[in-house]
This record gives structure tokens, sequence and C-alpha cells, in this order.
């Protein structure tokens, strides 16, 4: 069981950032919905080379990788749980999840943990990097392409160009599901 | 209720102190003929040859030097069948309180593929597998091991 980092909470900069974010879901869209938009808060981060996005209203919390306790004779993509301030919490890493090659990170990393939230459903997604909050419009997004296995387009809303990157939103509701099934 | 702590290079468990029936610190060994496939020896425990299991096999751990582990004798209720766990060394007795008890997350429960871990205990900073004894070993591994018993004569 190896420490992760050994940083107190007190002296990470990423901390306040993290909080900054979360902090972005009560603030309100300059730009109503209309007919032709439908703009969500989107929180985004990166998995290898890859961008991902899941909606703000299911991110509970952004926290730095703290221990995580392995546990056995469970799938590769359950890297453990962890100790949340006495709240146990599972943890997915989503790149064996989807499948996506760890690969050659081109930007460096900040690595964290996002903690999704749906109803009782709770996990943590280990993360590279977690940028921003970007309001985008779910109307213009496109069907998931081949980047993910086709069993596993089921977990993705859509993707979306951002300027040079490609985007892919993920469905936070259906991962928590199909992880705390049977 | 009271908390044997068991490390290995990868896990820390906790087994409840109830279904301890002895630590042998040093055991001795022995090899009977029909052993159970689940386990590589069998230790001398009061006249009988107690197969042994392998919490490193079982939780596909890397190998440790299970003969250099102290062996916990243990009883599968309501069966009443004894057996030996080997692959941690004992690092202490802890008490537990219920509000250091927690379940499994739900990710976790619902995709092992062996089931017995029962929950979490949780101290401070740190976090230890509670494991069932009762539950260790699958349906048939159980009637394997009954098996071993019954024909086993010098058991």
């Amino acid at each position: 069981m190896e420490k992760m980092t050994d940083t107190p909470d007190k002296e990470r900069p990423s901390i306040k950032r993290y909080q900054e974010l979360i902090s972005k879901n009560t603030q309100i869209d300059v730009k109503d919905n209309t007919e032709e938009t439908d703009l969500r808060k989107v929180i985004i981060f990166r998995l290898g080379n890859e961008w991902y996005g899941v909606l703000l209203k299911d991110v509970f919390e952004i926290v730095d990788i703290i221990k995580i306790y392995r546990i056995p004779c469970v799938p590769d993509y359950i890297k453990g749980v962890t100790n949340l301030r006495g709240n146990v919490v599972s943890i997915i890493d989503l790149k064996v999840f989807f499948g996506i090659g760890e690969g050659f990170e081109k930007e460096a990393s900040e690595k964290c943990i996002v903690i999704v939230k749906c109803g009782l459903l709770q996990t943590g997604f280990m993360a590279d990097f977690v940028e921003d909050v970007y309001s985008i419009d779910f109307y213009k997004l496109d069907a998931p392409i081949s980047t993910i296995e086709s069993e596993k387009a089921q977990y993705i809303v859509g993707e979306n160009k951002m300027g040079e990157r490609f985007l892919t939103i993920i469905e936070t509701k259906a991962i928590l599901e199909a992880t705390s099934m049977q | 209720m009271n908390i044997l702590i068991s490390i290995s290079p990868t896990y820390k468990f906790g087994i409840d102190e109830n279904q301890i029936l002895e630590v042998l610190p040093n055991p001795v060994y022995t090899y009977p003929e029909n052993l159970p496939g689940f386990s590589s020896f069998a230790v001398e425990y009061k006249g009988k040859k107690l197969p042994v299991i392998s919490l490193a096999k079982l939780t596909n751990e890397e190998m440790i030097e299970d003969m250099e582990s102290p062996i916990i004798v243990s009883e599968i209720e309501p069966e009443g069948v004894q057996f030996g766990l080997s692959g941690g060394w004992i690092q202490n007795i802890v008490p537990a309180a219920a509000d250091q008890l927690h379940d499994l997350p739900l990710t976790i429960k619902s995709k092992m593929s062996r089931k017995f871990l029962w929950g979490l205990l949780v101290k401070k900073e740190d976090l230890i597998l509670l494991i069932n004894l009762d539950e260790l070993l699958t349906a048939g591994e159980l009637r394997t091991l009954i098996a071993f018993y019954q024909t086993d004569s010098s058991a």
C-alpha cells in the first residue's frame, strides 16, 4: 500500500483551484438556453492525451491523488478505495475502463480524483489533469467515434471539438450504474 | 469487537477475533496426498492435519513465502470445518467501534469475484479490509475441504 503523496492538504495549491471549479456550479450561465441551444456546465479533464468532460452537477468534489487502498478480486479498472475524511469512496481508472492507452503524455500532469455522485451512487474518477468548467451546447454534440470501444460507447453522451481538442462527454450516471451492478 | 490485523505486501486485512481459534507462530508442516487443490500444505493442529488456505493465492497477490508467516486456525460455520490460513504477518489486535466499521462501496461489493470481504475498518488515515473467514471458500471448495476430512484417515 503505497502512499502517493505526503503533502498536507493545506499546502497543496491545487485544492483552492478545485474548490473554485466546483463553485462554478452555482454561477448562472450568461446565455440562457433556447430552443436551439442546450448549454450545460461541464468540467473538463485529461486522461492520457485525451480530453473528457462530466456534467458539473454530477461532480461532488475534486481532490488531489490520495492514498488508494487496493482491493483484491475486482476488475482492473477499480483501483481500490480511499478514505475521504472518514467516508470510504471507490476509485475508478477511466483509462482502463474505456481501454485508453496510457500513451505519451504531451502535457504536464496534476493527477487528481474527481468525485462524482448520482443519487446514492458515488465514486471517484482518476484524472491526469482537471482544466476548467466550460458551458457546452449539448445540441451540438456529435455521436461517439471509434476512439472508444463500441460497447463502451453507451457511456458517452457525445463528442465535440473545442479548438484543437476533441472533447468526449461522459455519461456519469451510466458508468456509476454499470460499475455498481452485479 | 476486536480485529486481528494481518499485513501482506499489498493488503492490510482484518479478521474478527471471534472467528479465530488459535494462531500458530511456529506450525508443524505436513503434506497429505489428498490435499485440496487450493492448499499447498497442511499443518498439525491438536492431532489433526489442517489444510492451509493461502490468502495470497485467493487474492492473486504476488506470492509471498507462506511458510514463513504464522498460521491462523479457524472453523467455518455452520459446517464446523477447520482450516489454516496463511499469507500475512500478524501486526496486532485492535478494537473496532461501530462507527469505524463501513460497508464496502457498491462498486466494490458488486464486482468482487470472491465475496469474502464484509466491510472496511477505518482507523484515522488507515483503512483495513475485513475478511469473513466463513466466506473465504466457494461452495465447491468447501465441499472439497469436507471431502478431505472424510477421506483422509490421518486427518
